[in-house]
């Protein structure tokens, strides 16, 4: 049983400080991400934890996720847009954590289907243990159920990771675009 | 202004709204579905409303395009988000249902040819009547 539920992760509680305005809660202290590999498309691989002066935002989903994570990347073709000239200094992140279902390929394809600079990766069960918890994230395989919908949840908020690859403030499901944007320019300025 | 002229300016009100008035069958609006590539899921969103005197049951969705068709739900704990499938939804007379991202929606599992933006697609609902209640829906982002 305990492996059926292969990934669900402790969450939240620790961590987290109490929510700002509209849903954004910031981390404290902001420490590195951990140095995990992600597998991106075409074999190319990245880890959350570069720190190339550029922020990330990222979320944690699955590429058969009819509802949510669709209507985040979506979303977040409104905060480039939004962002103009310094969505340059931004990286669109979505990470699959169906380690079981989804590859490399086929989470850069779900990234991409959004914006051609959207970058999409998975990583092994292992390196999803280690890397969910630093965002006080949780993603797992629960019951079985019909359909595709395959019982799999997974933690549904945004995440901005600062230029020296620090989760920095995390943002509820459907925080507007333009307050993304506004965040991700507040954590490009070191604010 | 005089009775005769009062009346006839009720007449003309009382037709105009008779025409305008909502239909009496349920009825869908502003129906879309997100792109999805060939063999990928994707969502539909829509409101559904129910002008009729009875309550409306919907116990199922169907699209010939796709696979499978689900009736879902988004159900978020805290931070958790995971879809519970949604049996049946019964709409009270004179009421009205949101399926919106984030909360309830027709899953439709793998899409037999891709679905692009700008396209319009056709989905049913399956209504305990035994009746089905199609609609168009919007294919965009």
């Amino acid at each position: 049983m305990m492996r059926r539920i292969a990934l669900v992760f402790a969450l939240l509680a620790a961590g987290c400080s109490s929510p700002h305005p509209q849903g954004l809660y910031p981390f404290e202290p902001l420490l590195p991400a951990p140095d995990v590999v992600l597998n991106g498309g075409g074999g190319r691989t990245f880890t959350l934890a570069e720190a190339d002066g550029r922020a990330k935002l990222v979320t944690f989903g699955y590429t058969t996720c009819p509802d949510v994570c669709p209507t985040t990347l979506a979303d977040w073709t409104k905060t480039k847009r939004a962002l103009g000239a310094d969505a340059a200094k931004v990286r669109f992140v979505f990470v699959s954590a169906d380690w079981r279902h989804d590859t490399p390929d086929r989470a850069a394809e779900f990234a991409r289907g959004f914006d051609a600079t959207f970058e999409g990766a998975t990583a092994d069960s292992a390196s999803l243990r280690r890397l969910l918890p630093a965002f006080k994230a949780e993603a797992g395989y629960g019951k079985p159920s019909s359909g595709a919908a395959g019982g799999f949840a997974h933690t549904d908020y945004i995440y901005i990771v600062d230029g020296h690859g620090r989760p920095t403030v995390a943002c509820t499901f459907q925080t507007p675009p333009a307050v993304l944007a506004r965040e991700l320019r507040r954590v490009l300025a070191g604010k | 202004m005089s009775p005769r002229c009062r009346l006839t300016v009720l007449m003309f009100l009382s037709i105009a709204l008779a025409s305008c008035s909502p239909s009496s069958s349920p009825r869908v609006e502003k129906a879309w579905v997100r792109p999805a590539p060939d063999g990928g899921t994707t969502a539909g969103y829509f409101e559904l409303i129910n002008d009729s005197p009875v309550p409306l049951i919907v116990t199922g969705a169907s699209a010939s395009w796709c696979e499978a068709v689900e009736l879902h739900e988004t159900v978020h704990d805290g931070p958790r988000a995971s879809m519970q499938p949604l049996p049946s939804l019964t709409l009270a007379p004179r009421a009205r249902a949101s399926f919106e991202p984030g909360g309830k929606h027709v899953m439709l599992i793998g899409v037999r040819g891709a679905v692009a933006d700008g396209a319009k697609v056709p989905i049913a609902l399956v209504l305990a009547s035994g009746d089905t209640l199609g609609f168009l829906a919007d294919v965009h982002r």
